[in-house]
């Protein structure tokens, strides 16, 4: 039993990260987010999708887009950058994303599957 | 037996300074979620974390011993994906029947470099390369770390080979072995400050470097806290697998803060 557990840990590791499609992804940037989004530039919301994904989920799990309102965004970005030691601009760029994110219709499911 | 300990001026000066430091001014923490298991996401540039761990390994039996190691460490975020370590010092606090002492091993350098993200990307990973030198012991470490979230779950793979050489100084490093070991956890949180999970950890001594050797398997509850721009690790493993010699129990404690 205890001779064969590395391929069967390595097997099991594999397997769960296999599945790891399924995982919860903030949306990517898009025309229709562009649309929204009051000026901000596809780099720019692009940015801020990078800090979430990185700099926030470091501590933290990412929390869907739908889940706050556009103002409680902005609090809770206030409240987290100085704790993140976010600058002025990754901050401008997070609340971008999130409030442009936010005010984008999730795309609609494809019909052929 | 901290009488002895006290008398080693090298460990007293590294016990204070981490204590000093890590009560000292205030910073903004990274949360590591998981003892014995590291994360594919690496510390924001110009970050500066001072990490202090505790592992104790408890034998009962005739061999009955209690074993505390310690690392006291610095962590830098160098750009957006490379982070750098320098572990001041390890050191060992060792209780037997015969006695207790305290040594210091080694000091070294640790280098991760992330390469994809656990959120965005199918899976997160990230290549671990460290080099430890003591007074009669050089260690290389390397490690492939793997992890995905989903929501506020976090699961994490390390695959570790570890090669050591020892002898009486560094010029005559005459002994050789080796290790591979695998690690598993999850993560669940609870809330934005607290999370609980289990960590499974298997290790496959390689004496020689050649036959395999001893196949020890441990696993057990974790949980992390932070508050604030600190945060504490903890890990408690129990060995599943039998080899009396090995420890029954070993439990890990992080305390961490940022600069």
């Amino acid at each position: 039993m205890v001779g064969h557990f590395p391929r069967l840990l390595a097997g099991a590791a594999l397997a769960v990260f296999a599945s790891g499609c399924v995982g919860t992804v903030p949306p990517p940037v898009s025309p229709a987010m562009l649309r929204v989004s009051r000026g901000a530039t596809a780099q720019t919301l692009e940015a801020g999708r990078i800090t979430l994904t990185t700099r926030c989920a470091s501590c933290h799990r990412v929390y869907p887009v739908a889940a706050y309102s556009p103002a409680r965004w902005a609090e809770i970005v206030e409240e987290m950058a100085e704790r993140t030691k976010l600058d002025a601009s990754q901050q401008a760029a997070l609340l971008a994303y999130l409030t442009a994110a936010h005010a984008t219709p999730p795309p609609a499911p494809n019909p052929a599957g | 037996m901290f009488h002895r300990l006290f008398r080693r001026p090298q460990i007293l000066a590294s016990a204070l300074a981490g204590v000093l430091l890590a009560t000292a001014g205030s910073a903004s923490a990274g949360q590591r979620k998981f003892a014995y298991s590291y994360e594919t996401l690496t510390a924001p540039v110009g970050s500066v974390e001072f990490e202090n761990w505790v592992t104790w390994k408890h034998t009962s039996g005739d061999g009955r011993a209690d074993q505390f190691d310690f690392r006291h460490e610095f962590e830098f975020g160098v750009t957006d994906r490379l982070q750098i370590g320098l572990s001041v010092a390890d050191w060992r606090l060792t209780d037997t029947s015969t006695g207790s002492r305290a040594t210091y091993r080694h000091s070294g350098v640790e280098v991760i470099y992330n390469l994809t993200n656990p959120t965005t990307d199918f899976i997160g990973s990230a290549l671990y390369g460290e080099l430890l030198i003591g007074e009669g012991v050089i260690e290389l470490e390397g490690k492939l770390l793997l992890q995905k979230n989903f929501g506020p779950v976090t699961l994490v793979y390390n695959a570790i080979i570890e090669a050591e050489w020892e002898g009486k100084t560094l010029k005559h490093l005459d002994e050789r072995s080796g290790e591979f070991a695998q690690t598993l956890g999850v993560s669940y949180q609870v809330n934005p400050n607290f999370n609980v999970g289990a960590e499974l950890l298997h290790e496959v001594a390689l004496p020689e470097w050649r036959a395999e050797g001893k196949s020890v398997v441990f696993a057990g509850p974790n949980a992390s806290f932070r508050a604030g721009r600190f945060f504490a690790t903890v890990a408690g493993l129990f060995r599943v697998t039998d080899h009396d010699e090995e420890p029954d129990v070993q439990t890990r404690l992080i305390f961490g803060v940022d600069f």
